[in-house]
């Protein structure tokens, strides 16, 4: 075996014929041999030489071979170099036994015959080549685990003990391998005890021999919680034999914590869209109600506009026909149209009040019922259906409600018509508005008609906005959302009674409200000294005075001295307390004098004169010099 | 303040609907007060008419071709014996506003009727500002 690399065998024997018998058969088979005669140069060559086999007589005349041995395998270097004892006096069973359990490989009786020696030499070196290439990678796995980021392990089954871990198991868990081998349940200890089920139950079902994943949690030495992949296979030997569990875990925490954000992250993005694209539709929904009921409301403007153009010439025109002298029956012909154009004349002024916005804050909030449904009871007889009667019952004495004419409108207006769609089809109907006082303080609006009325689902849902009973193209589904809209804004309530076959109710309880214009008598007449150049100015102040009940008294022309002397002219108008609005810029604002510009817009000269006005005569600030 | 005027008042029409300012021509020449000047079909030429003649009061309607009715409000300033009042089918508070501080005297609403249009000519030519219910209940606050 020329190619096979070199083995060195030692051979120690104190005989030298003997010594260079054995020597010369082994080189004849190849080997390199060196040779010793004593055993301590045995000894020192096994040092210098690190031969690859000790072939070694146990009777030496120095030290005895079974000590040599001895020494070679508790070093730990040379405890790997396999030994052979061969021996021609010590042949008994016990020294055998002694020989092999002192250390030595393999223990041979003389005479050996030389191709037993030569077999048992190449078996000796196998198992050596063997067990060094057994070492070799096991150092090699060694360094190869010890690189990898987490911990191999090996433990009898799940929840037993470890029999091998990593030692980087210290930075995945805290512990070092020498603890945790030490630990009776081993891995388990490191699982939270309320995870340990499921994950028992996981590995159990794994086939043997197959890898399995697992992810888990373990808390480490210092109590953190880490989440750890575990990649593990099950050895079992036979049926009901030994099971073996080998895995290696590493830390995934970070990983698993960037997945879980971007699953949490792609969740919070999915719910954004649906709730964007749900916000997208409705208000694209409101837009397209919105539009309609915006053209709803240029048309009826428009409609009450062209309306109230024609009636005037018409009206001139049937005043002339009545002083003409005609007879009877003609006379009497023009009244009907008369009464045509005068129905047709609030009508317009009904249209008109249903496309004013009521929200815009400039209308007064209160209406006088009877008022109200001059304007707005002929509106409403024109939208219902001709075979469906409209009855109003209102008070008889004058009644004010605390809500603007064009609310009161429209919210009725919903109503009448709703009530006009339910009943289209029958062959007579009534709708009632009736007004009544609900309670010292409130007054009670009822709109009933005598309909097919409404199921309790309906009912219940009948004032959610959208919703609709009619087909999309002839409602908004707005129009009682509407009207409960309008009755809150109004500070009133609204009630909803109906059952199938019942007809349907709505009430609408409203606060009372004060007449706008108090002629209180009681109230103490103030006077406002008007000196103004410009007519229009003055009939406008004028104006606005009277309707703050203040009595005005022109002071004459203003001339160019009167800015320092505004203040005591007023002295000619009558007692104190005495108070300026001066419209002019050329006077700085002094206690008592209240300064807006010289051309003052009306909205600003409303503002300065209930200004004025509106100061507590019993307290004059700035009293003059 | 008020400034009674015992003399009849010329009034000047200012209106493109030739019906509406036909039924004005009607209401106003047979009542007694009101002195007819005629009508012109736009407010172009309005300025030159005010400044050439006697005029007491303009019924100026709002919307109309040519020029703008409030532009035209502001230049008749410079004539504060001719006293204009606006006239027109449709009303809001923010219109009403604008005449008056544009220096109308009077806002009537063409559908309030015969009887209110004398009655708001009437008020304005003796010095009052007025404006017909349809206006009037616009301005309650």
């Amino acid at each position: 075996m020329p190619d096979k690399p070199l083995s060195t065998i030692l051979v120690v024997d104190d005989h030298e014929p003997a010594r260079y018998v054995r020597s010369r058969i082994l080189r004849q088979h190849g080997y390199k041999v060196i040779e010793a005669g004593t055993g301590a140069e045995a000894l020192s060559l096994v040092i210098a030489a690190m031969p690859d086999l000790v072939i070694l007589d146990v009777h030496l005349p120095d030290i005895n071979g079974l000590e040599i041995c001895q020494r070679i395998k508790v070093d730990p270097i040379l405890k790997v170099i396999p030994v052979l004892h061969m021996s021609a006096t010590n042949i008994s069973a016990p020294e055998q036994v002694r020989g092999l359990e002192g250390g030595a490989d393999g223990y041979l009786v003389e005479p050996v015959p030389p191709e037993v020696l030569v077999a048992t030499v190449g078996a000796l070196l196998r198992m050596h080549r063997a067990e060094k290439e057994t070492r070799e990678a096991r150092r090699a796995m060694d360094v190869l685990i010890g690189n990898l980021p987490g911990a191999a392990y090996r433990c009898a089954r799940p929840g037993g003990p470890l029999t091998f871990v990593s030692v980087r198991v210290r930075e995945l868990t805290g512990y070092t391998a020498e603890e945790l081998m030490a630990a009776p349940a081993g891995w388990w200890d490191l699982i939270p005890r309320e995870d340990r089920a499921a994950l028992e139950a996981a590995m159990k079902s794994n086939q043997p021999g197959e890898h399995s994943e697992f992810t888990y949690r373990i808390i480490t030495k210092d109590g953190a919680e880490r989440w750890v992949w575990d990649r593990a296979t099950a050895v079992r030997f036979g049926p009901e034999g030994l099971e073996l569990w080998e895995g290696f875990a590493t830390d995934i925490t970070e990983r698993r914590q960037a997945q879980e954000l971007i699953a949490r992250e792609k969740h919070r993005l999915a719910e954004l869209v649906s709730e964007k694209t749900a916000e997208l539709e409705r208000s694209y929904e409101q837009l397209r109600v919105s539009e309609r009921l915006a053209s709803l409301g240029t048309l009826s403007a428009g409609l009450g506009h062209d309306l109230g153009n024609l009636l005037l010439p018409l009206r001139v025109r049937l005043d002339n026909l009545k002083a003409m002298e005609l007879g009877y029956t003609a006379q009497r012909e023009l009244e009907g149209i008369s009464e045509a154009c005068e129905y047709l004349r609030r009508l317009s002024s009904g249209l008109r009040l249903l496309a004013s916005d009521s929200s815009d804050g400039t209308n007064v909030h209160a209406t006088e019922v009877h008022d109200w449904w001059q304007d707005a009871g002929s509106l409403y007889r024109s939208t219902l259906p001709s075979q469906i009667s409209l009855v109003s019952t209102l008070p008889e004495r004058e009644c004010w409600v605390a809500v603007s004419k064009t609310a009161l409108t429209q919210a009725i207006f919903n109503l009448v018509q709703n009530a006009g769609y339910a009943m289209r089809e029958a062959a007579a109907g009534r709708v009632t508005v009736r007004v009544e006082r609900a309670s010292s303080n409130t007054w009670r609006l009822t709109i009933e008609d005598d309909g097919p009325g409404m199921s309790p689902e309906v009912l219940a849902r009948c004032l959610e906005p959208f919703y609709t009973t009619k087909p999309r193209g002839l409602s908004t589904g707005l129009g009682l959302a509407l009207v409960y809209g309008l009755v809150k804004d109004a500070g009133g309530t609204m009630q909803v009674r109906s059952s199938v076959g019942e007809g349907a109710a709505f009430e609408i309880t409203l606060g009372e409200a004060k007449p706008p214009l108090l002629t209180d008598s009681a109230q103490k007449r103030r006077v406002l000294g008007v000196r103004v150049r410009d007519g229009q100015l003055q009939a406008i102040i004028a104006r606005e005075a009277a309707q703050m009940h203040c009595e005005v008294k022109s002071l004459g022309l203003p001339d160019a001295a009167d800015a320092p002397r505004v203040v005591d002219r007023l002295e000619d108008v009558g007692p104190a307390p005495r108070r300026v609005l001066y419209l002019g810029d050329d006077v700085a604002a002094t206690q008592g004098v209240i300064c807006i510009g010289a051309r003052p817009r009306i909205h600003d000269l409303r503002i300065g004169l209930r200004q004025l006005l509106s100061q507590d005569d019993g307290h004059p600030q700035g009293a003059p010099p | 303040l008020s400034n009674p005027t015992p003399d009849t008042a010329s009034v000047l029409c200012v209106d493109d609907n030739k019906d509406v300012a036909e039924a004005v021509r009607k209401i106003l020449t047979k009542t007694r007060g009101f002195a007819w000047l005629g009508t012109l079909p736009d407010a172009t030429k309005l300025v030159e008419f005010v400044a050439g003649h006697s005029v007491s009061l303009v019924l100026l309607d709002i919307d109309m071709p040519g020029r703008n009715s409030f532009e035209v409000l502001s230049d008749l300033r410079a004539f504060p014996e001719s006293r204009v009042v606006m006239f027109s089918g449709h009303a809001s508070r923010d219109l009403i506003d604008r005449a008056l501080d544009y220096g109308a005297w009077g806002y009537a609403v063409k559908s309030d009727g015969n009887e209110a249009l004398i009655e708001c000519l009437r008020k304005v030519h003796r010095g009052e500002i007025a404006l017909t219910p349809g206006a009037e209940r616009l301005q309650e606050s």
